[in-house]
């Protein structure tokens, strides 16, 4: 690891400041440690905390700490620290915060302040403490010069709208007036903590209210958390000027097309590059090898790179290449292939039992009833609207990368010792991501820029097209699922015995595992080599459709209505341990009955459940718990004679905790619910030769807005929970709510994926 | 040599005219606002106007453009003005991660043109751009209110 040099003055401001695009170096607890000096000024060069700059005309800019792809974090996180600040919203303007991390003395990665990456609808379940906190103690800066410049008590002063307001008498005053002020104020007791879970945090500690520090407002306190507010960045969006990362440019950057060995784990064998250096424009090939040796899992794709100055000479040169492939050891994989050998996975000694509960061979011996099924999800890629890209430049003794991505921490975590370049001399700009779902989080293609920069001295940016996303993606894992379950005299659900063989985890805990009293999970381990790797709620994007559409045909199958069903199976409001990831706390983590009839009950209430629909219609519910939040979704549905299906109206209700925008909460659930009907409609990834031949919307459309249900109608449960992320909530009950309403409008039960012609039979 | 207008300005190319649209407004004009989705016509992400009606612009060739007129996202505002399609995206928050909805906006303003007053049908056969993100009944709503706005003067 390298060691950075000296802490310098200039470089501790520019991390505290926050505006600074270094990633730097430094023992931040020091500068707190001492004692003294502890004021904003010092602290965090002028700014009143990490995230809060007041502006002399009294406009308040925030940091958004976390890359936005489209969940809208980037209005989000500012509105919760905007919240305890009692800012002026529509005076509040938002500035996108690089990765701000240091080295300990041991040489591991600390985050500062707050968690930067995306993923796991982690991103307001992390944030939200910390920034209220940073937001409490601006407030509190603010409040402590006003008292003593107005020879007012803090009792008898308020604020609200960036204003603070003498109480006895009502005279406002700007929060700017206060600003040089508090800038000096010392906080005693202000300090910083190291916080350990999925990431190392080194956090700011505030005293309490009772020990002369600030206090964090309360449920319903503030006029900005759960207020519908519109995206902070729609006016750049509509006028084309907001910047993706595809947008950034570095001074004199080459544009790299790479054409990668198309098979999984086979590479270039030999090539002729003649014909691509003829192309106007194409300045050099360069091979690109496997660049992780000692990782076993799919890394980059091997391939050939053309270097031009335009991404159309780049792409030209790379249609002149010619190359000879190794296809690798893997060419036996097809689709039907796959499909097969998640069948013979299952017999195989490799398969694992992950819990047991009870005696389950006994239940199933007792039970009244048993029903059991099979159900099958192919492989679905991401297709983020923003193609993949990343522009690096790696100088002597500095590097500079721009691009989109989830974990932005990781450019300068990762590639430091690799490029033997010091970690506070990594600039990392991180341009809106247009869209993620869990593929830029990966760094395959930062490898790719490093690696070519490095080669040519100079800046590149390598650029994917459509067809090199889908086809060098990690995608979701195709799976085989079994489920069996056992039901007793009383039509009670008594036998759970579910499997999964997928490559990948197996996500089956929670409902209904958790409370029936035998159970067993069983996981499979298919030899697949297709590369896989997250996707909007992972495992649960499939597992969600398994579990849900297995309760619905229990359901009928013992003729009782699906919605009085679960909630039986559901039982009395108790919290279950859960043993699967959530983004909440650890000691949040739990799974809870109610939690769970709550949004059952409030989406069938909104939809009208029970209520009698007209011929060729149906309804459908389901409900799932995803990384801490849980979520009921109704689809109403018709079919056509020919097989057409319509849906009409989705409704849904969801509980993640306090809603912080509930506007934004919205799109998230249309969203997720959008992305649940393209993959059930089109996801359909193929396979020959141990490659993937789809490869653009040609060949796998997506939903266009024909296809829209013409009613979006979602509900929040008002939750005194921490909030828990909905980026990933509404999808996994979306599915099998739609197949459950297609079920109810056709007695066709839909146990493979996608849905293809299956209801023109 | 092949001149045009791109958003009022007159612009000379004598580049590749083998060579998209696209690529001359991203990176010659650096006009970013056009994405790239599909390269191949099937997203919308890359529309634009030319001589007044919407194109995908990953699908021209420069070599058709002689004396165009070419209007781009950043050509919408006039006077500093959002165009009323911009105003209902904004006022229906339609965006999520963003990436498709200027080449859904252009694709709308013309589709105004042809249909000022559309039914949801309408929209439905006429709109084709994806949304990776799904945000199709806010375009839809916003459709509708750019309508309006337009009908009452914006
Ligand atoms: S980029 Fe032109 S239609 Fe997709
Ligand atoms: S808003 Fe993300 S693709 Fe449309």
């Amino acid at each position: 690891m390298v060691i950075s040099k000296s802490i310098s003055r200039r470089h501790a401001l520019k991390v505290f400041g926050g505006t600074g695009a270094l990633i730097v170096c430094v023992p931040m607890g020091s500068l707190f440690a001492q004692g003294k000096g502890q004021n904003a000024e010092d602290l965090f060069g002028g700014k009143l905390g990490p995230f809060v700059q007041i502006n002399p005309d009294n406009t308040i800019t925030i940091g958004a700490p976390i890359p936005d792809m489209g969940t809208g974090v980037s209005t989000s996180l500012p509105m919760i620290v905007a919240n305890e600040l009692d800012a002026d919203w529509n005076g509040v303007n938002i500035e996108t915060l690089p990765p701000s991390q240091y080295l300990n003395e041991k040489g591991e990665p600390i985050l500062n302040y707050v968690l930067q990456s995306t993923g796991g609808s982690w991103s307001v379940a992390k944030a939200w403490q910390p920034l209220r906190e940073c937001g409490a103690l601006a407030r509190h800066l603010i409040l402590c010069a006003a008292a003593k410049a107005l020879s007012v008590s803090i009792k008898g002063l308020a604020t609200k709208n960036s204003h603070v307001i003498i109480k006895s008498n009502g005279n406002k005053y700007p929060y700017s007036q206060f600003l040089e002020a508090a800038k000096k104020i010392k906080v005693p007791g202000l300090g910083r903590k190291i916080y350990r879970g999925d990431n190392v945090v080194n956090r700011i500690v505030l005293p309490t209210a009772a020990e002369g520090g600030p206090t964090i407002k309360a449920k319903g306190e503030g006029d900005i958390i759960g207020r519908g507010k519109g995206l902070k960045a729609a006016h750049d969006i509509v006028t084309g000027k907001m910047e993706f990362g595809i947008d950034k440019r570095i001074e004199n950057q080459l544009y790299a097309q790479i054409e990668r060995c198309p098979h999984y784990f086979g590479d270039v064998k030999s090539f002729d590059a003649l014909d691509a250096l003829k192309i106007k424009g194409v300045v050099d090939v360069i091979q690109v090898p496997n660049l992780d040796e000692e990782g076993t899992s799919k890394f980059n794709s091997p391939g050939v790179a053309v270097l031009a100055e335009s991404f159309w000479a780049a792409k030209k040169g790379r249609d002149a290449l010619k190359i000879v492939w190794n296809k690798g050891p893997n060419t036996q994989e097809t689709n039907a292939w796959h499909e097969q050998e998640l069948r013979n996975a299952i017999p195989r000694k490799t398969t694992r039992t992950l819990d047991e509960k009870g005696d389950i061979n006994a239940a199933f011996t007792a039970a009244a009833k048993t029903f059991e099924e099979e159900y099958e999800v192919p492989f679905w890629a991401h297709f983020c609207m923003e193609p993949i890209n990343c522009a690096v430049w790696v100088k002597e003794d500095e590097v500079i990368a721009k691009l989109s991505h989830q974990f932005p921490e990781r450019i300068a975590k990762d590639f430091s010792q690799k490029v033997d370049i010091p970690f506070d001399n990594f600039t990392v700009d991180i341009g809106r991501v247009g869209g993620g779902y869990g593929r830029k989080g990966k760094i395959d293609f930062v490898s790719e820029a490093f690696f070519l920069s490095q080669k040519t001295g100079r800046a590149v940016k390598v650029h994917w097209t459509r067809e090199d996303e889908v086809r060098h993606g990690f995608i979701n894992s195709s799976a085989l699922y079994r489920i069996k379950a056992g039901v007793d005299k009383e039509g009670k659900l008594v036998a759970w015995d579910a499997l999964a063989s997928r490559k990948g985890t197996a996500w089956l805990e929670g409902f209904p595992e958790t409370i029936v009293p035998h159970s067993r999970l069983r996981r499979s381990y298919p030899q697949i080599k297709a590369p896989t790797g997250a996707w909007r709620g992972p495992g649960h994007n499939t597992t969600g459709f398994v579990l849900e559409c297995m309760i619905d045909e229990i359901a009928i199958g013992l003729g009782l209505d699906p919605l009085d069903f679960r909630l039986e199976i559901l039982g009395e409001d108790k919290s279950y341990p859960y043993t699967g990831w959530t983004a909440v706390p650890v000691e949040n983590k739990v799974i809870s009955s109610s939690r769970m009839k709550g949004v059952l009950r409030l989406a069938a209430e909104k939809a009208g459940w029970g209520h009698k629909l007209p011929k060729g219609y149906g309804r459908g519910i389901a409900s799932c718990f995803t990384f801490g939040s849980y979520a009921a979704i109704v689809v109403d549905v018709s079919v056509d004679e020919d097989g057409k299906l319509n849906v009409h109206k989705v409704t849904g209700a969801a509980d993640c905790g306090l809603v912080i925008n509930p506007l934004g909460a919205k799109a998230q659930m249309e969203g997720g619910c959008m992305d649940g009907l393209s993959a059930v409609l089109y996801q359909d990834i193929q396979f020959k030769e141990g490659r993937i031949t789809t490869g653009n919307f040609n060949d796998i459309p997506l939903v266009r807005i024909d296809e829209c249900p013409k009613k979006f109608d979602f509900h929040f449960v008002d939750s005194d929970e921490i909030p828990s992320g909905l980026g990933e909530i509404a999808l996994p009950p979306f599915i099998p709510a739609l197949m459950n309403a297609i079920y109810d409008a056709t007695g066709k039960r839909i146990r493979k994926l996608p849905l293809g012609n299956q209801l023109k039979t | 040599m092949i001149d045009l207008t791109v958003n009022g300005n007159r612009m000379v190319f004598d580049g590749d005219d083998e060579m998209p649209l696209l690529w001359y407004l991203r990176e010659d004009a650096k006009l970013h606002g056009t994405k790239f989705g599909c390269g191949i016509g099937q997203c919308g992400a890359c529309t634009v106007h030319v001589d007044g009606q919407a194109f995908r612009s990953c699908v021209i060739p420069m070599r058709g453009l002689k004396g165009a007129q070419i209007t781009t996202i950043e050509g919408l505002v006039k006077m500093d003005e959002l165009h009323a399609v911009q105003k209902a995206w904004i006022e229906e928050d339609v965006a999520q991660c963003g990436y498709c909805q200027a080449g859904q906006i252009m694709a709308t303003v013309d589709l105004l043109k042809k249909y000022p007053n559309p039914t949801d049908q309408e929209i439905d056969e006429n709109h084709t751009n994806l949304c990776r993100c799904g945000t199709y009944d806010r375009i839809r709503k916003a459709i509708h209110r750019a309508a309006d706005l337009m009908k009452a003067g914006n």
